[in-house]
């Protein structure tokens, strides 16, 4: 019975933020954004706009973290969308980062082809 | 959308190398020497400058280059061309998106992978050119201006980096082949800027080039609303309307629109008949719920 009732307030909580949600932005409530629009075709959970301001703060975070100056990053976190926030909460670490130069490349790969040299993997080498 | 998947085909993309027999390539892009490793911010002021942002690579530091990560990320790359009043536009996963683009005067950013795809070296390029006699694209990379690399060659790095293109694109501007989704998706997002006379040009491109588009069509009036044009907003809902008469949030805004030009009952009656479109148990009603609860609150002065 207690259980139940846990599960009943979480429900109506949850649906409480859900309903409430609109409420909280800005003077043009009632003009239903073509965001909101894309979101609705695809259904995406309105939860995922409640964790979009979390996403922000452990974003910001992550980004100072990595040495990027603090003023820089709130700016950057601001320039983001709530669904570009999430990826980068949850995947920060693990996305493509561009940067290599060609030298960098290029003592890369000699490396791993030493590597696979030992392993006897290749014998890119020995053929010469 | 990042990694968005192997959707293209090596095979078909090669054929269509073998088809572009005219020789394109973009001299007047500028050259940026890669400082180390920040290539994402060189290639990034390449594609701006085109698109007329008088931006340098050292500025877009700031913007764009996480120092733990030694490079910067796809989103950051959107982001930052957003906020110098650029649609960033991802092309779609075929070469012959990159060539319709060369072909309009737009060099196209590219992610590569020059390493495996077990031990990625991402890269940042531009795209300026293909050689057909040579069969070798020109890319702006590195240290290198005019870096001729195999068509098959520049294939494989692209394809291991999920075939990953953007362009910077001036607002009202729409790629001959842009996907509609694609494009609005990054107009939803440009939105945010809070440029309304971009935001409006880039939305009546999108309503030119798509008229039955509904989605694109709630971004016009929204955007003039957003602007205060009142007038204009409610004839850009109203054309949607003439298309798809039934759509409840085209109706939704359009009741916003007509209440805060002091048409009250008409806006009353719209909000009324988008609410009679929608299941009780969808978002879309209590959306809808709320405007008709703002709208009919005596006194409650509009929102402009």
């Amino acid at each position: 019975m207690f259980r139940l009732f846990t599960k009943q307030s979480c429900v109506i909580a949850m649906t409480l933020c859900l309903v409430t949600l609109p409420l909280m932005q800005a003077a043009t409530a009632a003009i239903i954004s073509t965001e909101t629009a894309i979101e609705l075709t695809e259904r995406v959970a309105q939860v995922e706009r409640i964790n979009a301001v979390l996403a922000r703060d452990s974003v910001q975070g992550a980004l100072i973290r990595l040495g990027v100056d603090p003023i820089d990053a709130m700016a950057r976190v601001d320039a983001l969308t709530d669904t570009e926030l999430q990826t980068l909460e949850q995947q920060l670490d693990k996305l493509p980062a561009g940067g290599t130069g060609v030298v960098e490349v290029v003592g890369i790969v000699a490396i791993v082809l030493i590597i696979l040299e030992l392993l006897h993997v290749t014998n890119f080498f020995s053929e010469f | 959308m990042l990694i968005a998947g192997c959707a293209g085909n090596q095979r078909v993309m090669m054929a269509d190398i073998e088809l572009q027999s005219t020789a394109i390539e973009l001299i007047d892009t500028p050259f940026y020497p890669q400082i180390t490793d920040q290539c994402g911010p060189s290639a990034l002021a390449t594609i701006l400058n085109v698109a007329g942002v008088d931006v340098s690579p050292l500025r877009l530091k700031s913007n764009i280059y996480i120092p733990g990560r030694q490079g910067s990320l796809q989103l950051e790359m959107l982001a930052a061309t957003r906020r110098y009043e650029r649609v960033p536009y991802i092309l779609e996963a075929d070469i012959s998106a990159v060539f319709s683009e060369l072909e309009a005067g737009r060099p196209v950013l590219v992610l590569q992978n020059l390493g495996t795809d077990n031990m990625p070296v991402w890269h940042y390029a531009v795209v300026v050119g293909f050689l057909p006699d040579e069969k070798r694209f020109v890319l702006r990379s590195g240290d290198q201006e005019r870096y001729r690399i195999k068509a098959a060659k520049f294939l494989r790095s692209w394809r291991r980096a999920g075939y990953w293109a953007m362009v910077a694109l001036q607002p009202g501007t729409v790629p001959d082949r842009a996907n509609p989704e694609m494009y609005l998706s990054a107009l939803a997002a440009f939105e945010s800027t809070g440029n309304d006379a971009a935001t409006i040009a880039a939305y009546v491109a999108a309503v030119a080039k798509w008229p039955e588009n509904t989605l694109a069509g709630l971004g016009l009036g929204n955007a003039y609303y957003a602007d205060g044009q009142l007038v204009a907003a409610q004839q850009a809902y109203a054309a949607v309307l003439r298309v798809d008469p039934q759509n409840a949030l085209i109706l939704n805004n359009l009741a916003q629109v007509l209440h805060a030009s002091g048409s009250n009952s008409e806006a009353a009656e719209t909000i009324a008949v988008a609410l009679s479109l929608v299941d009780v148990d969808s978002r879309e009603y209590w959306l809808i719920l709320q405007t008709q609860q703002e709208i009919s609150q005596p006194g409650n002065k509009p929102a402009q």
